[in-house]
């Protein structure tokens, strides 16, 4: 039975070979895009699952809300956290720790460095993150002052090879380190982004330096350890959160506005196999994935499915007259219904097999260009990976079933009586596959709305926000401070309109908190304190709204470059937040008054939080950050310190060599500061790296809005093709009475016109309202306007057109006695 | 062997009513060659229908070898169907994608005959038609006549009590036409029953007897004079 079932099903197949590729180049196209999406998504939620034990272990963070300020998530936590918490807690088998390394690593041979991501790890490190050794002993590679461990990537970066146990490394300019042992390169899906771990132990570390630091009598926290705990096998982590409380009162001293600082710190353990999936927190080493993007990116796939499954069940329906006598024959010599749907469903099948071939090799293909986009390492080893296997079977067999099912039971419901004689097909196919189209097509339209309200937030966001030239400010960095004298003196280079050493709060990487007070009721808001020099606006071309910008002129603005003890606060610029937040709703009402806030600074080598204290407000200016739109602009307080600022920002001319420019700035910085080199970015590259996320979510809509177009289009076509079969004598008709080929064209066209405007009407209200709300997940965003949807059911429509376009006019030509004669 | 007592049949649409078949009484006995003939319309083919039960009347009773059919549901209808009727159509209805051998085929496929048999009587049905050496060949590939006999082997290849036509003639030149109406003589002489519908007083002649049909009525009979 099945001989004669598969016979039927490939000469059927192989009779009408251009819907059968039409059909299987459709499925596959659908299959391709459903796996690729799906091994991304498998990808984001794998993460850190390759790690033996990694059920047992967390990363120990910290979410700390000070009294009167924002809170802040932290990925970080004390140098100090590891050892207590093991001692406070049982359950706890190992914790280890890393701490970012912000030296340049150099072949001790010679100066050839490599900016490598380095950090400086406790000797048992590896006991809690098992890498994979190619060479040397892991166990206790860490536990000399001076061994290193690298990966095999960053081997060949330093010495081109990977049999470097033995080689030395020079950690900046000073310390000779020698690899101890060569591990196994971090796969993409890790959280941690180590290519080189350097010991602990060394003198020169930072986690040596911490320790030290938070020794002094006095010393207050600070966040600057990555720690992992491992629990012990069956050990609760809910027993270790219930008593975390009671942990951080006694571990955690000294007061904050008069309140236990305790009270302000909340410890978090995360399983790092979520940390990639958490929302951000301050110093993740790799930006995390948003899951509401993940499930989008299901939801679309699985769209793109439906519509390809759409084809399909149309294709099918549409060529049921050719197996009607097929399915009379076999149930007039005994078939059961049952019995024909399982032919036809086995069918659909064998259809869904031949499609997931090329769909595979379609993947295999693409994958390496996939995973340069997305700048992963997304493997796709089917015959090794069992998981993988079973979800391509499940995905072709639930497919084949789904796009079946509808055919199957159609095509089984014929009655033998009446196909056999030759009588026409149920009536209600034709409206089946017309809803197919237009569903088709609503996907299309809501994808292609989609792609242009993605597109127009980007553009908003990098472009319409900032109004910079963001091609031509370069912000650089480095371990040492930037001299004052530096900007100066690059701001005089040919080439260059302005130079400022900034600090990373008054760019918006780093938080400095403030608190301001507002002169009226005196309620306390807080606030982003931003060191700046005077030629901070100037570079970023901020004119004030109301009063004047900070000054040399001005002694109270430049108090603390001539006392950096001072107690008193320097005059004041306040951002249009800031003013309106301490009860200035009118920029021009706040010149001139004093505001009451509090600012950190360095007494006696520590960052302490001075007292309140009052400033002038010399002016206010427009918000203004370079961070994502995503976050809301705080109220900043601008203020002239003598802060160590590890920032620089050059803006150059349009039209400049930038890149001379550059080697001449890095010179003079070289000059100023030997021990450092200064590195960086434009503020294009930047603010583009804010938003890879959402670039790379409006590139994948493109992508996808292109598979769903040639989809849909194929789905019209196949329509197209059916409806002019079985209006052939009608369209004869037509043409005997007189139509001219205008006409038969407006009447085919009209007949396919109708389908897309009932997507527009289907799509416009559910896309707006999908896109509405990822938009508010913005601070600031653009609007969803009018042209959006006209633009894209315009396209929709002229691609409908164009899809059918040859073939109306190929029968609009076509003589009538030709259409006659047919029926 | 079959009986109809007063069975109507009409189709019904949102718009119409069709009295196909009005009132009709019939007996059929075992190894009869009936021919029923009629102008268009008549209810021949809806007649051929019910007796072969892939229609059910609308009232009446239906005596299929010894059973009341007439109220069953379609399922139950498939069943008695199996390997006791045989169709042959005026259109031939083959298969396109099957071989000839394969289209002779499907009739054993859904009675559950081994392979190896299925084989067997594939071989003796084409045989008995003079076609086992056409048994590879597609449909597209004989000629008229030659497709028609394909279906007889196909009715036949069951073994069934009742073998029905439907003008199995209809669409074929008068060489060919006499050579099926020769088979299906030859057939019945072995013992199966048939009803034929067809508009050919000729070939009517074959049969025992044949029924005359006029706006879904019997309205005469008339017994033939079998030459010796």
């Amino acid at each position: 039975m099945l001989g004669n079932y598969f016979a039927a099903a490939i000469r059927n197949l192989l009779r009408s070979r251009a819907y059968t590729l039409i059909n299987l180049f459709g499925l596959s196209l659908g299959f391709a895009a459903t796996i690729l999406i799906a091994l991304y998504v498998r990808h984001e939620y794998n993460y850190d699952r390759f790690i033996e034990n990694h059920e047992r272990i967390y990363r120990v963070g910290v979410y700390i809300e000070p009294p009167g300020r924002s809170a802040i998530r932290l990925s970080v936590s004390s140098t100090t956290d590891a050892e207590a918490l093991k001692l406070a807690f049982p359950e706890i088998e190992v914790a280890t720790r890393l701490a970012r390394a912000n030296q340049r690593l150099f072949r001790n041979a010679d100066n050839e460095g490599a900016t490598v991501a380095s950090y400086w790890a406790d000797p048992n490190f590896f006991e809690v993150f098992p890498l994979r050794p190619l060479a040397g002993n892991l166990a206790n590679a860490l536990s000399k002052p001076d061994g290193v461990v690298v990966t095999r990537r960053a081997a060949h970066q330093l010495f081109a090879r990977e049999n470097v146990i033995g080689e030395t490394v020079r950690v900046g300019q000073g310390t000779v380190m020698r690899v101890a042992a060569v591990v196994e390169d971090l796969p993409s899906n890790s959280h941690l982004d180590c290519e080189v771990f350097l010991p602990g132990l060394a003198r020169v570390s930072a986690l040596t330096k911490a320790a030290e630091e938070q020794s002094r009598p006095g010393a207050l926290r600070s966040e600057n350890a990555y720690t992992y705990i491992r629990l012990r096998a069956g050990a609760s982590v809910d027993g270790v959160r219930a008593r975390l409380r009671a942990f951080t009162d006694s571990h955690v001293p000294g007061t904050m506005n008069g309140s236990p600082l305790s009270k302000a710190y909340t410890f978090t353990l995360t399983p790092i196999a979520d940390i990639h999936l958490e929302p951000r927190s301050v110093g993740e080493p790799k930006p995390g994935a948003d899951v509401r993007v993940l499930n989008a990116l299901l939801a679309v796939t699985l769209l793109i499915l439906f519509v390809a499954c759409g084809n399909f069940v149309s294709m099918m329906t549409a060529r049921a007259a050719r197996r009607a006598v097929e399915v009379g024959v076999r149930k007039a010599v005994g078939a059961t219904r049952q019995q024909l749907m399982i032919q036809f469903a086995g069918e659909a099948l064998f259809y869904a097999l031949l499609a997931m071939i090329p769909a595979v090799m379609t993947v295999e293909f693409v994958l390496p260009a996939f995973n340069g986009f997305l700048r992963r390492e997304i493997t796709f080893n089917y015959l090794v990976d069992p998981m993988l296997a079973l979800g391509l079977g499940a995905l072709m067999v639930f497919t084949g079933l789904l796009a079946g099912a509808y055919p199957a039971s159609y095509l089984s419901r014929f009655k033998p009586a009446a196909v056999l004689r030759g009588a026409t097909l149920l009536p209600n196919s034709i409206r089946v596959r017309q809803l197919l189209v237009v569903f088709q097509f609503a996907i299309l339209v809501s994808l292609l709305i989609a792609t242009l309200t993605v597109n127009r937030q980007i553009q908003y966001a990098i472009e319409d926000r900032l109004r910079l030239p963001t091609e031509q400010i370069y912000i650089g960095s480095a371990a040492a401070r930037c001299p004052p004298a530096f900007a100066g003196a690059v701001s005089t280079l040919k080439g260059v309109k302005a130079a400022s050493c900034a600090s990373n709060s008054g760019l918006g990487f780093g938080h400095f908190s403030a608190i301001l007070s507002s002169p009226g009721d005196g309620h306390t808001v807080a606030a982003r304190a931003a060191p700046i020099d005077y030629e901070f606006f100037k570079v970023f071309g901020i004119e004030p709204l109301a009063g004047r910008l900070l000054s040399a002129q001005y002694g109270q603005d430049d108090m603390l470059r001539k006392d950096s003890a001072a107690r008193e606060n320097p005059t004041l610029v306040l951002n249009e937040a800031g003013a309106r937040a301490i009860g200035y709703s009118i920029p021009s009402e706040a010149v001139g008054k004093f505001a009451r806030w509090q600012r950190g600074a360095i007494v006696d080598g520590q960052m302490q939080i001075l007292g309140m204290a009052s400033s002038k407000i010399a002016g206010v200016v427009p918000d203004f950050s370079i961070g994502s739109v995503r976050d809301e602009i705080e109220p900043t307080a601008y203020y002239i310190d003598n802060l160590p600022f590890s920032r620089v920002v050059i803006r150059f001319d349009g039209g400049s060599f930038v890149q001379q420019i550059l080697e001449s700035a890095r010179n003079l910085w070289a000059q100023q500061q030997s021990t450092t080199r200064l590195d960086g970015q434009f503020l294009d590259q930047y603010v583009n790296a804010l938003y890879v996320d959402v670039i790379a979510q409006s590139t994948i809509f493109l992508v996808f809005s292109g598979v769903a177009v040639v989809l849909a289009a194929l789905g019209l076509l196949g329509l197209a093709i059916f409806t002019v079969e079985r209006r052939t004598k009608e369209i004869g008709l037509r043409k005997v009475m007189g139509a001219r080929r205008n006409d038969i064209l407006l009447f085919l066209g009209w007949q396919f016109t109708r389908p897309v405007l009932w997507a527009n009407l289907i799509a416009w209200p559910c896309a707006y309202f999908v896109m509405q709300r990822w938009l508010q997940s913005f601070a600031y965003h653009t609007n969803i306007g009018l042209s959006t949807f006209v633009i894209a059911g315009s396209s929709a429509l002229g691609i409908a057109l164009a899809t059918v376009a040859a073939h109306a006019v190929m029968v609009a030509r076509a003589k009538p006695v030709e259409a006659l004669r047919c029926e | 062997m079959l009986r109809l007592e007063r069975v109507c049949k009409t189709y019904r649409t949102s718009e119409v009513e069709t009295a196909a078949l009005d009132d009709v009484s019939l007996d059929v006995g075992a190894g009869e060659f009936l021919a029923i003939m009629g102008p268009s319309g008549c209810g021949k083919s809806t007649l051929l229908n019910v007796l072969g039960l892939i229609d059910s009347p609308s009232s009446g009773a239906y005596w299929f070898i010894g059973e009341d059919l007439a109220r069953c549901a379609e399922e139950q209808l498939t069943l008695h169907r199996r390997a006791r009727v045989g169709f042959v159509f005026q259109n031939f209805n083959l298969i396109d994608d099957l071989n000839v051998a394969e289209n002779v085929e499907v009739a054993l496929l859904y009675i559950g005959v081994p392979r190896a048999e299925r084989r067997s009587r594939v071989a003796e049905a084409l045989e008995r038609v003079g076609l086992a050496h056409r048994q590879h060949h597609m449909p597209k590939q004989l000629s008229g006549g030659q497709q028609q006999r394909v279906a007889v082997a196909r009715a036949l290849v069951t073994r069934p009590k009742l073998l029905l036509a439907d003008e199995p003639t209809g669409n074929l030149d008068t060489a060919n036409g006499d050579a099926v109406l020769d088979l299906l003589t030859q057939i019945n002489r072995s013992g199966t029953t048939i009803v034929m519908v067809t508009h050919s007083a000729e070939h009517a002649k074959r049969a025992h007897r044949i029924v005359h049909m006029l706006d879904g009525r019997i309205v005469d009979e008339q017994e033939i004079e079998l030459a010796c």
